[in-house]
């Protein structure tokens, strides 16, 4: 099993293919890191500000002559947003309240684009006092926006969260495997059952190599970049956190490499895994299943209280409370377990069904 | 020795058995010429040899040791027996983004082969290929290709080879090179050579023994010296009194096979001698009206031999 993994390494590290990946993988991480840079500055910040002050200046006015006209004419936009109920001969009083929740919608995503609540402050001070800002308080909400909680914390939001390392993993995962059955490879390896075990193992091996090769490498360069670009931590994590998330982190991004591999193997089609990769483990399809099963739940609780037992909900999860795996309360529905046991549990399962499948329904088919 | 034995092979896809109740015995040093048509069964039951496919029924002893028994068809880098076959069966899989030696390399890591840099470097001289290890296979004519794949088969310093259709696709010169190649592996190696191919005038050149396949069943196995002696020439004899003629042929001659047909003309085959043959209708005072020699073509025998099978099933 260990030799076919040695030559797998070898095909891999001899091939065009992961490093191409790689260095995409790098480029995407310092962009990030560019990105946070560009939007925490005290310039854009400023920007930002002034952008929102004739916001909410434009829903002063519109509330203003919503008030006068009887209501007739309700404030319908705030800041370029429809706000929906105001076209249907809403109140001025109601209008009023649905151009503040507009605000506060608009405090909340920029308190969501920061690291820290600086930005919501900033936001806050826009709405009471906009005149009042100084150059010194865009510096300092940038200051603090560039100052993560701890390393895991930044990469949670910037690794993990996003779905790009899980993607990426599952799709190098793809297109290898696939190769092995295109270029009919597979058969200079293969002979009967037992060598296929052997096989699907050193390909579920491998999986799990590729997996830390590229948390390693996303995460490294997003701590380089970050730290290029003068972030810094509030704090630092203890070994045993940062081995918690790490761990977890390798755990989904396996557990999501192992589906694309047995998708391939099912399907033996490379456009599948590809497919299969795009889809389903960038996250996309688990976020769409989990906002049904979300919907599902107003009616039926149980089956919203399933949410969480995604896989893809689970990597939310891992981002969101990277810094606090251990010490974070119970959360997940059903058991109420904490969040790193509950990602540990769903990737475990995701794992191990998807080895099981290869390992022991696989191998009975002819390569 | 036999190096393979197979007995009871069957395989079924879709209920369909496409190898049915086949019977095989290759002796070690055989140069096997493997004959059948096309969706015979022969790329199936090599599969089946090899352990790529699992036979749905029968059972297949490679050196005396039937397959799943022991290490016998184990994986790679752990069972002897599996090292012992080299495969190269349909298209050879190669991987085109890598080198001819890469390719090789890749191999030799996944089934453990000791020293296996300098295995890869032999075994590219041997089949000729040795300029062109740094080449990507991208580039390959089919010719290098399945020299490239013949590589591979032999990359486990196999005792058998099996190779299926190994002049598909080649030319005059690439088919000359590869026989030779296939034969000089057997006389200087000793390694046993099962070839499939429907290119009969190469297998002629090579072959020391020959199996016959038809949907899906072994129609005969036999020696290159048989089939010399079955191909060697028939004697088309027609006299005014067929029966009489026939009787005294039968009588004279025992060790010779007759065939009698439609429009009275006899077919003697198998140790005859002609000029006696003419002597003894002459002092038998017989009218000879017809008597000529025939030279039967070895692939007229084997389509014969195949169209047998066809009816046979």
């Amino acid at each position: 099993m260990f030799n076919l993994m040695k030559s797998d390494l070898y095909r891999l590290v001899h091939g065009k293919m992961l490093w191409v990946v790689t260095v995409v993988v790098v480029a995407l991480s310092i962009l990030a890191a560019v990105a946070m840079y560009a939007v925490s500055s005290p310039e854009f910040l400023s920007m930002s500000a002034s952008a929102m002050d004739m916001t909410v200046t434009a829903c002063d006015d519109e509330t203003a002559e919503g008030s006068a006209g009887g209501g007739e004419r309700a404030g319908a936009e705030s800041g370029g947003q429809s706000v929906p109920g105001a076209s249907l001969g809403a109140t001025a009083d109601t209008a009023v309240e649905t151009a503040e929740d507009a605000m506060e919608e608009a405090a909340e995503a920029g308190e969501g684009a920061a690291p820290g609540s600086a930005s919501a402050e900033l936001w806050a001070l826009v709405e009471e006092s906009p005149q009042a800002l100084s150059e010194a308080d865009f510096e300092g909400v940038s200051r603090e926006m560039r100052t993560f909680a701890t390393p895991a914390d930044m990469l949670g939001d910037s690794v993990v969260s996003g779905g790009l390392l899980t993607l990426v993993v599952a799709l190098v995962t793809a297109l290898f495997c696939a190769q092995d059955f295109t270029t009919r490879f597979a058969r200079n390896l293969v002979m009967d059952r037992r060598g296929r075990v052997r096989y699907y193992g050193g390909k579920i091996v491998l999986v799990g190599v590729l997996a830390a090769f590229f948390v390693a490498v996303v995460s490294l360069v997003s701590v380089v970049s970050f730290a290029a670009a003068g972030f810094t931590y509030g704090d630092m994590n203890s070994p045993a956190d940062l081995l918690a998330f790490f761990g977890l982190t390798w755990l989904v991004v396996f557990a999501y490499g192992c589906s694309a591999a047995v998708i391939v193997w099912i399907s033996r089609s490379a456009g599948a895994g590809v497919a299969w990769a795009i889809v389903v483990c960038s996250g996309f399809l688990g976020a769409m299943a989990g906002q049904v099963l979300l919907l599902l739940g107003t009616a039926v609780p149980w089956l919203g209280a399933l949410e969480p037992w995604l896989l893809a909900s689970c990597v939310q999860a891992l981002g969101s409370n990277a810094g606090t795996l251990l010490s974070g309360p119970a959360a997940a529905p059903l058991t109420m377990v904490p969040v790193a046991v509950q990602v540990l549990l769903v990737g475990a399962i995701v794992a191990g069904l998807c080895s099981a499948l290869a390992l022991g329904v696989l191998r009975k088919r002819d390569v | 020795m036999n190096v393979i034995e197979a007995r009871g092979l069957a395989k079924a896809y879709g209920g369909r058995r496409v190898v049915d109740d086949f019977a095989m015995t290759v002796a070690a040093g055989d140069i096997y010429g493997f004959v059948g048509k096309n969706g015979a069964g022969k790329s199936t039951v090599m599969k089946m040899i090899c352990g790529e496919v699992t036979p749905t029924a029968g059972e297949v002893a490679l050196f005396g040791v039937p397959t799943g028994v022991g290490p016998a068809q184990g994986a790679p880098g752990e069972g002897d027996q599996a090292r012992r076959i080299g495969v190269l069966i349909e298209q050879p899989g190669l991987l085109p983004n890598l080198t001819a030696y890469q390719n090789l390399q890749a191999k030799a890591l996944a089934w453990g082969i000791v020293d296996g840099p300098a295995r890869c470097e032999e075994v590219l001289r041997l089949v000729g290929l040795s300029g062109a290890g740094k080449q990507k296979v991208r580039g390959f004519s089919l010719g290098m290709r399945q020299r490239l794949g013949l590589a591979l088969a032999l990359l486990g310093n196999p005792d058998v080879l099996l190779l299926d259709e190994p002049f598909n696709g080649l030319d005059p010169e690439a088919t000359r090179a590869m026989r030779n190649l296939i034969v000089r592996l057997a006389q200087t190696f000793g390694i046993t050579v099962v070839i499939s191919s429907h290119v009969l005038d190469q297998l002629d050149r090579m072959a020391t023994r020959y199996g016959v396949i038809a949907n899906g069943r072994m129609v005969r196995e036999m020696s290159a010296e048989e089939v010399a002696a079955e191909c060697g020439g028939s004697l088309r004899v027609r006299t005014a009194d067929s029966p009489r003629a026939l009787a005294l042929l039968e009588e004279a001659y025992p060790a010779a096979a007759f065939r009698a047909e439609p429009g009275g003309t006899i077919v003697v085959s198998g140790d005859y001698d002609a000029e006696a043959v003419a002597r003894t209708l002459a002092g038998a005072g017989q009218v000879v009206l017809e008597f000529s020699q025939d030279h039967r073509d070895i692939e007229d025998y084997f389509v014969a031999l195949m169209e047998g099978g066809a009816t046979h099933v």
